[in-house]
């Protein structure tokens, strides 16, 4: 398989989630797409100089990171829910039972009452990325987003618990 | 009995299918028993909970808000001829391929094709094919050109009805004659088939292809040089879409340089020539001076108003000839370049480059780094969660605590290149108003400065001990800098130092006594940079 096809394929299976990972930073749909693309071209042009990737996935989310991190300037809030939480909350949901909604609303909370850190490492994480490749996309140590996600994941238990 | 291992041998944990059955009530008493005594698993329960959890949030709540892709995906193809094509020198061998099956996919970008298509084409073959194709194309009959001579603006039509009649502009009336004793069309001078024309009819030449780009427009500009002859330097730019000729310049020996751009559309236009009012020559001129660090200064200013100055890749220097304040920005996405293009389009001198490289000077910190981990040691890490009012209170705090400290380095470093370039000698001999610039800006600084340092000292208030008052101004031994400019090299050292303490005390493995230590450490140290920050505020009053 050479680097091009290598490439679309990756391209093609995962275009999708780094787009999305961007607007979960809050950059325009727009600017997501354009960057997105460029991400996949760094891919590119990295791996046809011979440069081996080891997880072309994580990689491709750490320049995205790094891409959203550079559109903010200064700082950037992972899936920053103060906008969109309340049109989520009233969203009409006629199809399901009312133990649903209500399960989906403390869901809701619960994730929204997670730091933006910790979000940001279980998205990575249910995107299938190790620990040790959610630090190196988002710069910080392993230990540290395994207490991320170790933070979140009690914090999830107690509010999840009994729904 | 031994307990399934993830890959069906033998572990002493429960596999990820054992776990999953935990969910369904399946689980053996034995098995329920070993997850309650073993963390590993426990935790990795956790984990595979906190993932299903997530994945439901984001699979039906939140993907449903996430905007769509707002146009069709490029194929990977498309985007590597694009940056192919963006590159302004010369062809690898290993993009050819690439560039080649764009050139399929992108029928209708014909032009791409042009200039890229054979490794071996070198630049005179993509220039004359460049030209030979923009002569096929047909221009609008009623075109107007401008002309830039001798810090003059003039307008004539782009194809004049004869070649020889005599223009009444003397200025005019000289360059036609130059165009003429360079054999080059004075009748249609911006056109493929008259740069053409001249150019074949050249003994030596040297020929080179640049790609232009500028916002979101793409031209490609042919240039030729030649020893022979009036005419040393020529260049036209044919528009990328359509390879229509839109701008020339030629270097006419002992003339100097003619630049001529398509005017914008006009109802009607005069039959010859005639004059617009002065506007600023854009090419430079041979009699120009130093651009001078007042310019310098006022894009330090524009960067300013956007915070481009402070931790981005964004580098400041002057062209070769020292006429030009070059602004190189590495890295940054187009809506940056916008942006910092949107802010700088009002300082004159000011050339923009944007590459896709990395910096090569020194940069501060321009995000935060978050490092710190579980290895605070158990009692200091309880101490620190009483204090700030829980464990969630405590990443938040520590949270912003790391972002103020990483900023406080930028903005430190922002200021010391302000007073480098901006030495005590330079700032005396700057016009007062761009005195008041200097000090704006340095004030902004200064100011951000405090506030982030008071954001610190606020988020750490309820950890760090006491210090007495006068402590910070002791251990500076009361030495107040000479001027701004000095105090600024200092300060990014505290910012830098303070930035390691702070990163020290939530990332590394310590005992419980260095722990302590350290927080004493660090409030001596915030409270010194605090006072250095001051000083270096009052020195530049």
């Amino acid at each position: 398989m050479t680097v091009n096809e290598r490439v679309e394929e990756i391209y093609q299976a995962e275009r999708d989630n780094i787009y999305s990972y961007l607007l979960y930073f809050s950059v325009p749909a727009g600017r997501a797409q354009e960057l997105a693309q460029d991400a996949f071209l760094k891919l590119y042009l990295k791996m046809s100089k011979g440069e081996s990737v080891e997880n072309p996935r994580a990689w491709l989310y750490k320049v995205a990171h790094n891409f959203a991190l550079r559109f903010h300037q200064r700082e950037a809030v992972f899936d920053d829910l103060s906008s969109d939480f309340e049109r989520a909350d009233r969203l009409p949901d006629p199809e399901h039972a009312a133990m649903e909604h209500q399960r989906k609303t403390v869901l809701l909370r619960a994730i929204r009452d997670l730091s933006p850190r910790q979000r940001n490492c279980l998205h990575l994480r249910a995107q299938g990325l190790r620990y040790r490749e959610i630090a190196d996309v988002i710069g910080i140590s392993t230990s540290a987003a395994t207490e991320f996600l170790r933070r979140a994941a009690v914090r999830l238990k107690g509010i999840m618990d009994g729904y | 009995m031994g307990i399934e291992g993830p890959n069906g041998s033998d572990s002493p944990h429960l596999s990820d299918g054992q776990l999953a059955r935990l969910e369904d009530g399946e689980l053996s008493a034995w098995e329920a028993s070993h997850l309650q005594s073993c963390p590993q698993c426990g935790s990795r329960l956790g984990d595979a909970r906190a993932r299903a959890a997530y994945v439901e949030y984001r699979d039906a709540i939140r993907a449903p808000l996430l905007a769509p892709p707002p146009k069709p995906w490029q194929p990977l193809d498309a985007l590597i001829a694009r940056h192919e094509a963006s590159r302004p020198r010369g062809l690898h061998w290993w993009s050819v391929a690439s560039v080649g099956a764009a050139a399929c996919l992108m029928l209708g970008l014909i032009v791409t094709a042009l200039v890229l298509w054979s490794p071996r084409q070198t630049a005179s073959a993509r220039a004359s094919r460049l030209l030979t194709e923009s002569a096929k194309l047909a221009l609008p009959q009623r075109r107007s050109i401008s002309i830039y001579l001798h810090g003059r603006t003039l307008v004539r039509p782009a194809v004049l009805a004869t070649e020889g009649e005599p223009e009444g502009d003397s200025d005019i009336a000289r360059l036609q004659m130059v165009f003429a004793a360079a054999h080059y069309s004075w009748r249609e001078p911006l056109s493929a088939r008259s740069f053409q024309a001249w150019r074949s009819a050249l003994r030596d030449k040297r020929d080179s292809v640049s790609i232009i780009r500028a916002q979101n427009d793409e031209s490609y500009r042919v240039r030729t040089e030649t020893d022979s002859g009036v005419l040393r330097t020529a260049s036209l730019t044919l528009r990328a879409p359509d390879l229509r000729p839109v701008a020339g310049a030629f270097d006419f020996e002992r003339e100097g340089i003619v630049e001529l751009a398509e005017a914008a559309a006009s109802s009607e236009h005069a039959s010859g020539t005639r004059a617009l009012p002065r506007r600023p020559f854009t090419a430079p001129s041979r009699d120009e001076t130093s651009a001078g660090p007042e310019v310098t200064l006022h894009v330090l200013a524009a960067l300013n108003q956007i915070g481009a100055d402070v931790g981005e890749p964004v580098e400041i220097s002057e062209d070769p000839r020292h006429q030009h304040v070059v602004v190189h920005a590495a890295g940054v996405s187009r809506e940056r370049q916008r942006q910092i293009a949107g802010v700088l389009k009002a300082v004159p001198r000011v050339m923009l480059e944007f590459g896709s490289g990395r910096s090569t000077l020194p940069r501060a910190k321009a995000m935060p780094q978050e490092r710190y981990s579980a290895t605070i040691p158990a009692p200091l890490r309880q101490q620190l969660e009483e204090r700030f009012g829980g464990p969630s209170a405590l990443q938040e705090a520590t949270d912003r605590i790391l972002e103020a400290s990483s900023s406080a380095v930028a903005q430190a470093h922002a200021l010391e290149i302000l007073a480098r370039d901006f030495g005590p000698r330079i700032e005396e001999s700057l016009i007062a108003p761009d005195r008041e610039i200097l000090q704006k800006l340095r004030d902004n600084h200064i100011s951000e400065l405090e506030r982030l340092i008071s954001r610190m000292r606020e988020n750490l208030k309820p950890v760090l001990p006491a210090i007495p008052n006068g402590a910070a101004a002791q251990a500076a031994n009361g030495e107040a800098a000479a001027s701004w400019q000095t105090g600024a090299a200092s300060l990014v050292a505290l910012a830098r130092r303070t930035d390691d303490a702070l990163n020290r005390l939530l990332a590394s493995s310590y005992s419980q006594s260095s722990g302590e230590e350290m927080l004493r450490t660090l409030a001596a140290q915030i409270e010194q940079f605090d006072y250095a920050i001051r000083s270096d505020g009052r020195a530049g009053r």
